[in-house]
């Protein structure tokens, strides 16, 4: 990952909850209670594919255990599915990366292009959208589902590049969304308003005295334009202070200042973003997220769990390597203890609207862009799917002997009420969804 | 100056009248109150129900006298005539009238201003441009490219270097030299600056099939990130907001992998041009340094003087400033370290940013801060416990929003030297003091004539002196107009947004060259015999072949065109969608070129073509729809004005004859000290304007007000004519004239009310 050296970054956060429309307390009527339960998605990605041997449950049913990388899910077992047999048939243009990266949100091709991977020819971007925007929209078309955002797309040391490796999300054909991995950054789309607000606020007291010192000493006939200013100057502080009517359920998060954007790092980041999500369903700023820790081929080294290899690189060792097997796991189970955080939170966070935990109402899906990093399969991708939202049927684990993901993609959409017939290449959707419920 | 007793139509019945006959010779003064006042009032103001407007105008006693002995009392016109007219003519012509009476009654002062937005975006990207540095741009036009045999842009990769006049290839599927390239892959990187010459949203294309990524105005993100491509030649697009009269960076990074055909065009389009290539005579070798531009949309400043002035405040204007103040203060953020020059981590970051806020508060007030505003500006920002950043920000915003920003005339006496050097860079630049400048008022050497005239004529040489002046003369021509210039397909089908986009920069390239390659003499825009015209116009107006097909050349004309009177740019503005238009070109040269001054007409009546017999000429027509005494007291001096340039049709192109008829220029006009002088031709036109006093007068008081945002009269009752003197004198330079105006303004001791000699 990239040393960020010269990437700037805001400091200075907090917003006082003192001086912000938030409310605490028990839920009022007036926050969306319709008497419908929330639904969101969240696609959570980590690269290089896994350790199949750490990873997938020897039986299927309800009734399997949990390997290694998994572990740090057990408690939450119960509301887990384990997908194996799903494979990403989505060949064309770009290497296995690229695909593994690309098509495994949209379900379809890549463009030709002028970016080449280690292998096969050189693709440009998706050529059409990807599931987690498909979702999006669809949220987003119908006022009881409609939010500020609609989706935000979180990342944790994705690098500063726009390339077909760093992309899994698609407004449509040709249009890569961009994560957002500064924790700082997301905070300021999120609240940078309302702290320029309070900023402002904490002056104009300061402002309206300058004028009026001013005015003392100039003739009666200028005085006359800055009255008028001061004035202006006046009513904007009452309507700061006024409620502007929206309401917050949750304070944000508070953040040290000065967590670079650097790999040594990613672990704080990671839980920073996750508190952010958190707060953006709290306050419904979003349905629909995603999660991306780093990228296709990400090179994390990952010095807290005493790793000094890179990611990709050790994902390349073969399978005799009994060393880079035992990393790749501790990799993959970090990652999912990440993942187990935000089901954590998510689990002990009531809905404002009284109605279950978050948990309850959000489906994750943790994907990966391979099935194992040395032979660059697309085939077994490791997929874990958490959480109540979409009524599927947990606390399985099933084998679809190889299937094409893009039917999980429409089961996705047939979970939250969008009865698309295919997602991505058609001729992939032939089989129609998956039955997950 | 306004025309005043020529609306007739709205003085109503004046009730009974004594008649002057009999008796001892009343004076002026008295037949005023016995006759005029029912319906004028004590001095002139107007009654309401009878004649609500005011008695004041521009003519001579002369021409009062002829319209009193014609048409007044109203009731009983005839009454009042020989000796009788002209005795109340000279009455209320010295009482209450004329501009001197006028200026005498109420003189006009020094109004309390705040910032005009142009003001405003100029001082907060020359105050951030302080702190990051400037380079000089030099004269090498077009882009450095470095060509490379493989992406990557590696040093051992590259092939050659050299200066691009534009960016627009097309290799197809060959390489710029098969010699020292591969077909398969190969890579372009141009850096340099693309300058702006007006304020406004440029839109930046990069046209190719192949890999891009395009920089303006930010050395770290990109504007256009093309870099994945397609194989299909794609247009990308990004819209920037650029401040007029400056350089801006631009880095274009171009690749070729596996593509099929390689090209790349660097294209833009302006504020009011087409999307074209962007020309060499746009592009310079030099690297520019970032400018901060302030992208809050502002509301247009009061131009109810006829010029931009900051005289009132609204909540949309402090809604914006406030707005403006937080961007500035977020983008100062983002570049906090590097103005600091710390990382994060240095030890006195703390004792850094006070510094730098001292400075930024110094900078944006114009002037030293004495101990206890330091202590409220910045010290106490300090104060609070928290992050650097907030307090930063606090004292920005604060700063930004305080009086003695927004108010640039608010200095204490004893500040004298600031507010010279102040008053210089808001009437040369519209913008903050420079460091030079500073320094001299810190030194007290703005004290003398010769030493403010000094440091004018080197802030001339600034582009943002050129700047100035261009906006002005934006005013002055009236160019706001031009800008949804339409005409009508079916009759001019040869009509293009290309050429109007052609026309505009060819005013503005006749302009520049005219005031600063050429003498910058005032008559020469009125009388010049040359245009200048690129390929397009050329073929358009027939005029003699290029030599060099780059650009816009300069191309000798006859003496049937005159300088900007008959610029075809001007011609085509005003002018119908499907014909000329006599009486707006006569407007504009009345009241722009000619120093007249224009009420608005009476009663608004509509030019509707279908309404004339066929076969009338366009001269015919307008005579006829103006024929009325009520409009005849404008139309004589509008009229013989527009006629004169019927010449030209509503495209600018010359002609003898209109529908086969021979058009008929000629006209008399009536100079405001009635002269009447014949006019057969647009070129009379310009030398009246170009050698009548009154019109040189007029047009130094135009650019006085523009430059200074007051009226020349608030700066002494003769500041306007020892100006103009000096301007004749000096064979009507219009720099010399600017410096000239600037130096009268920063020197004004507001205490005293003189002129400093």
């Amino acid at each position: 990952m990239n040393a960020l050296a010269r990437r700037q970054f805001l400091k200075g956060l907090g917003v006082s909850a003192a001086a912000l429309p938030f409310l605490t307390g028990l839920p009022s009527l007036g926050l969306g209670a319709t008497g419908q339960r929330k639904q969101r998605v969240v696609v959570m990605f980590s690269p290089n594919g896994t350790i199949p041997t750490a990873f997938w449950p020897d039986a299927t049913g309800a009734d399997f255990q949990l390997k290694d990388i998994l572990s740090p899910l057990a408690p939450f077992k119960d509301q887990m599915l384990v997908l194996k047999g799903i494979s990403n048939k989505v060949r064309g243009d770009g290497d296995s990366h690229m695909r593994g990266m690309s098509c495994l949100l949209t379900g379809t091709e890549l463009f030709p292009g002028n970016i080449q991977g280690g292998s096969h020819t050189p693709a440009g971007w998706a050529k059409g959208i990807s599931i987690d925007q498909e979702l999006k929209n669809f949220f987003q078309s119908r006022p009881e589902t409609r939010t500020r955002f609609g989706s935000l797309e979180f990342g944790i040391g994705v690098s500063d590049r726009a390339d077909p490796w760093t992309r899994m999300s698609y407004a449509g054909p040709n249009q890569p969304v961009a994560p957002t991995d500064d924790p700082y950054q997301m905070y300021q789309k999120l609240y940078g308003q309302l702290r320029d607000k309070e900023t402002l606020r904490s002056i104009l007291d300061d402002v309206r005295e300058d004028l009026r010192k001013v005015a003392s000493k100039i003739s009666a006939e200028d005085r006359r334009l800055l009255e008028q200013h001061a004035e202006f100057v006046r009513q904007m502080e009452k309507e700061l202070t006024a409620d502007d009517g929206r309401k917050y359920r949750a304070t944000p998060p508070t953040f040290t200042a000065g967590v670079a954007n650097q790999n040594d790092n990613v672990p704080a980041l990671s839980r920073m973003q996750v508190e952010l999500m958190l707060n953006s369903f709290v306050n419904d700023f979003a349905r629909v997220a995603t999660l991306q820790y780093t990228k296709s081929v990400g090179q994390a080294r990952m010095g807290w769990l005493n790793i000094t290899d890179n990611h990709h690189t050790l994902s390349h060792e073969s399978d005799g390597n009994k060393d880079a097997a035992d990393k790749l796991t501790r990799i993959n189970k970090w990652f999912c203890g990440e993942l187990a955080y935000l089901v954590k939170r998510l689990s002990e966070t009531r809905e404002p609207d009284g109605q279950g935990s978050l948990l309850d109402n959000t489906l994750i899906v943790w994907a990966n862009e391979l099935g194992k990093g040395n032979s660059h399969t697309l085939d077994n991708i490791p997929l874990v799917l958490i959480g109540g939202g979409l009524g599927f049927k947990m606390g399985r684990a099933l084998d679809f002997k190889g299937t094409a993901h893009n039917r999980l993609h429409l089961a996705l959409a047939h979970g939250v009420g969008h009865h698309i017939k295919t997602f991505g290449s058609p001729h992939l959707c032939e089989a129609g969804a998956l039955s997950l419920a | 100056m306004i025309l005043g007793l020529a609306a007739l139509s709205l003085c109503l019945s004046c009730g009974t009248v004594e008649p002057v006959s009999k008796g001892p010779r009343l004076s002026g003064e008295q037949i005023y109150r016995r006759q005029c006042i029912q319906c004028h009032g004590e001095n002139g103001e107007g009654v309401k129900g009878k004649y609500d407007e005011r008695l004041v105008g521009d003519w001579s006693i002369d021409r009062l006298t002829k319209v009193i002995a014609k048409t007044m009392p109203e009731d009983k016109p005839g009454t009042c005539t020989g000796a009788d007219a002209t005795a109340v003519s000279r009455y209320i012509h010295g009482a209450f009238y004329s501009p001197e009476a006028q200026a005498h009654n109420k003189p006009p002062r020094i109004e309390l201003a705040r910032l005009t937005n142009r003001q405003f975006e100029h001082s907060l990207a020359d105050l951030l441009k302080s702190f990051t540095g400037d380079t000089a741009m030099g004269n090498e036009r077009g882009l450095s490219g470095t060509y490379y045999s493989a992406r990557g842009f590696r040093a051992d990769k590259k092939i050659f270097a050299r200066t691009d006049a534009t960016v627009s290839f097309d290799f197809g599927e060959a390489t710029p030299d098969d010699a020292k390239f591969t077909k398969e892959e190969f890579s372009a990187q141009w850096f340099g600056s693309v300058w702006a010459d007006e304020t406004g949203d440029y839109e930046f294309i990069l046209k190719t099939e192949n890999g891009s990524r395009l920089w303006v105005n930010d050395t770290e993100k990109t504007l256009i990130d093309a870099w994945v491509s397609n194989g299909q030649r794609t247009e990308y697009r990004a819209t920037l907001r650029l401040l007029g009269g400056r350089a801006y960076p631009i880095r274009v990074d171009w690749f070729k992998f596996k593509d099929k055909r390689a090209s790349i065009e660097l294209r833009w389009r302006t504020p009011h041009g087409v999307a074209q290539v962007i020309p060499r005579s746009h592009l310079l070798t030099q690297r520019a340094t970032p400018t901060l531009v302030v992208t809050t949309p502002f509301p247009a400043d009061d131009s109810s003087a006829g010029y931009a002035r900051g005289v009132a405040v609204s909540k949309q204007w402090d809604e914006a400033a406030t707005q403006a103040a937080i961007e500035v203060a977020n983008k100062t953020l983002v570049q906090l370290e590097t103005l600091l020059r710390t990382a994060s981590a240095t030890t006195n970051r703390a004792q850094k940013a006070r510094e730098f806020c001292g400075q930024f508060v110094e900078r944006a007030f114009r002037r030293p801060l004495t101990a206890e505003e330091r202590n409220i500006y910045v010290e106490s920002q300090f104060v609070q416990p928290g992050p650097l950043e907030n307090s930063v920000k606090r004292v920005i915003l604060r700063a930004l929003k305080s009086p003695h920003f927004l108010y640039p005339a608010l200095t204490a006496a004893p500040r004298d030297d600031h507010a010279v050097a102040t008053r210089l860079a808001l009437s040369l630049w519209d913008s903050l003091p420079d460091a030079p400048l500073l320094q001299a008022a810190v030194a007290g050497q703005l004290r003398t004539r010769e030493q403010v005239r000094l440091q004018a004529e080197r802030m001339l040489k600034d582009p943002r002196a050129h700047a100035k002046l261009r906006d002005f003369f934006h005013h002055w021509l009236d160019l706001d107009k031009g800008e949804s210039v339409a005409k009508d397909p079916k009759v001019f089908p040869e009509f293009s947004h290309e050429l109007a986009a052609d026309l505009r920069a060819s005013l503005h390239r006749f302009l520049d060259h005219a005031m600063w390659e050429s003498s910058g003499d005032y008559r020469q825009l009125l009388l010049a015999d040359y245009l200048f015209v690129n390929e397009r116009l050329a073929t358009f107006y027939g005029s003699a072949k290029l030599t060099n097909g780059l650009g816009f050349e300069k191309v000798a004309v006859d003496a049937s065109r005159a300088g900007v009177v008959t610029h075809p740019y001007l011609l085509a503005t005003f002018a119908y969608a499907d014909n000329t238009s006599p009486i707006h070109r006569g407007v504009f040269l009345a009241r722009h070129i000619a120093g007249r001054s224009l009420k608005p007409p009476p009663n608004a009546v509509q030019f509707k073509d279908k309404e004339f017999k066929p076969g009338l000429t366009m001269r015919e027509k307008v005579t006829h729809l103006t024929s009325a005494a009520d409009c005849m007291s404008c139309h004589s001096i509008i009229n013989p004005l527009g006629f004169a340039l019927e010449n030209f049709d509503s495209l600018g192109r010359y002609r003898t004859h209109e529908q086969g008829r021979p058009v008929d220029v000629t006209g008399d006009y009536a100079t405001l000290d009635g002269q009447t002088l014949r006019f057969a031709s647009a070129r009379d036109v310009a030398r009246h304007a170009a050698e009548s006093p009154h019109a040189q007068r007029q047009f130094v008081e135009q650019l006085f007000q523009h430059t200074t945002k007051q009226a020349a009269r608030a700066f002494g009752r003769e500041t306007a004519a020892v100006l103009w003197q000096g301007f004749a004198q000096a064979d009507c330079n219009v720099p010399k004239l600017l410096a000239e105006i600037a130096v009268t303004a920063a020197l004004h001791d507001t205490t005293t009310k003189t002129v400093a000699k």
